[in-house]
């Protein structure tokens, strides 16, 4: 019974913020087949923390840090893999609308490093510089400076000519 | 274009212990049933069979520190407390090698006469096998701290620059 109530709220918060997963797993992975092994790695875990989950006003910061967290902490070995070979791995994930200047940004900050990512993905999602202090364990201040370091590094891969002259 | 294709680890690290585990049963049904252990003293069987329940539970160890379970902590807490598990579990696996190869070791040569220099070679070949296996183990566990001690350092990179 219990079980059940557990199952049916977990599925229905966590399906209202699941976009936040969605985006945790294209910002870390670069082919579609390791996208839904992160992703179904992030929801196992969302189901194993969430029994103690309470402050429910806080979802959504809960869930990044639990997918952020999943994502940088799970150790894999790469495997570089050129384009032409992997065709069809790197098809736009089902559901995702094609949007060249969004595949740009994407493609950009998938050459960032992974603490990096991180901070860019709750960016992306207008969170504060206190909330994404508290979700990555960092100073405000810190979060401010690799803020600034970032837009640089984005903006030199967005315009090399720019920056190039 | 280049893309990273990522090998999931933790399927790995099932599959080994699972493997370790039939292997650890097979080493002690040949070394009970086909060595002789009862011309040896009941402490070295016994030391043995410590020595292969030690190496499951060493394996049942490393799967569970393959499970990350962040239970809503920050980013870098999470990842604090993975790179202590590794060191902590690469520790564990090169004790169970010295447990291992002293448990075979003693299990063979307990009822064996061995005397002058001998001692010495046998010696050294037990240092050897437990270093080569140590080496494995270094060699496996190196890469993943090292992955994650790197993303520690570039989240802590800004404390040492704007401290």
């Amino acid at each position: 019974m219990q079980i059940s109530f557990l199952k049916e709220t977990f599925i229905h918060t966590v399906g209202q913020h699941q976009g936040i997963i969605h985006k945790v797993c294209r910002i870390y992975r670069d082919t579609v087949e390791d996208r839904e092994d992160l992703f179904q790695e992030i929801l196992f875990q969302l189901w194993k923390a969430w029994p103690s989950f309470r402050d429910e006003s806080r979802v959504a910061s809960w869930m990044y840090k639990v997918a952020l967290s999943t994502a940088v902490a799970r150790y894999r070995k790469k495997q570089v893999l050129l384009q032409h070979g992997i065709k069809d791995e790197m098809a736009p994930v089902p559901k995702e609308e094609e949007h060249p200047g969004k595949d740009r940004l994407y493609r950009a900050i998938s050459q960032l490093g992974d603490a990096d990512k991180a901070i860019v993905a709750l960016y992306l999602d207008d969170y504060t510089y206190d909330e994404m202090a508290d979700i990555l364990g960092i100073t405000v201040n810190h979060v401010g400076v690799k803020l600034s370091r970032i837009r640089n590094k984005l903006s030199q891969t967005l315009n090399p000519t720019k920056h190039g002259s | 274009m280049v893309a990273q294709k990522s090998k999931s680890v933790s399927a790995r690290a099932r599959r080994k212990a699972v493997i370790e585990a039939i292997t650890f049963a097979l080493v002690l049904l040949v070394f009970f049933t086909g060595l002789d252990p009862e011309r040896n003293h009941f402490l070295v069987n016994i030391f043995l069979v410590l020595a292969v329940l030690a190496g499951v539970v060493n394996n049942l160890l490393l799967y569970r520190n393959m499970l990350i379970n962040p239970q809503g902590e920050s980013v870098a807490a999470t990842l604090r407390r993975r790179v202590s598990s590794f060191k902590q579990q690469l520790s564990l696996s090169i004790a169970f090698s010295v447990l291992l190869f002293a448990g075979a070791y003693t299990f063979l040569l307990a009822s064996v006469p061995i005397s002058g220099s001998k001692v010495w070679w046998v010696l050294l070949v037990l240092v050897l096998s437990i270093l080569v296996r140590s080496w494995f183990e270094v060699r496996r566990w190196r890469s993943s701290i090292r992955q994650l001690t790197q993303c520690q350092v570039q989240l802590s990179a800004t404390t040492a620059r704007a401290g």
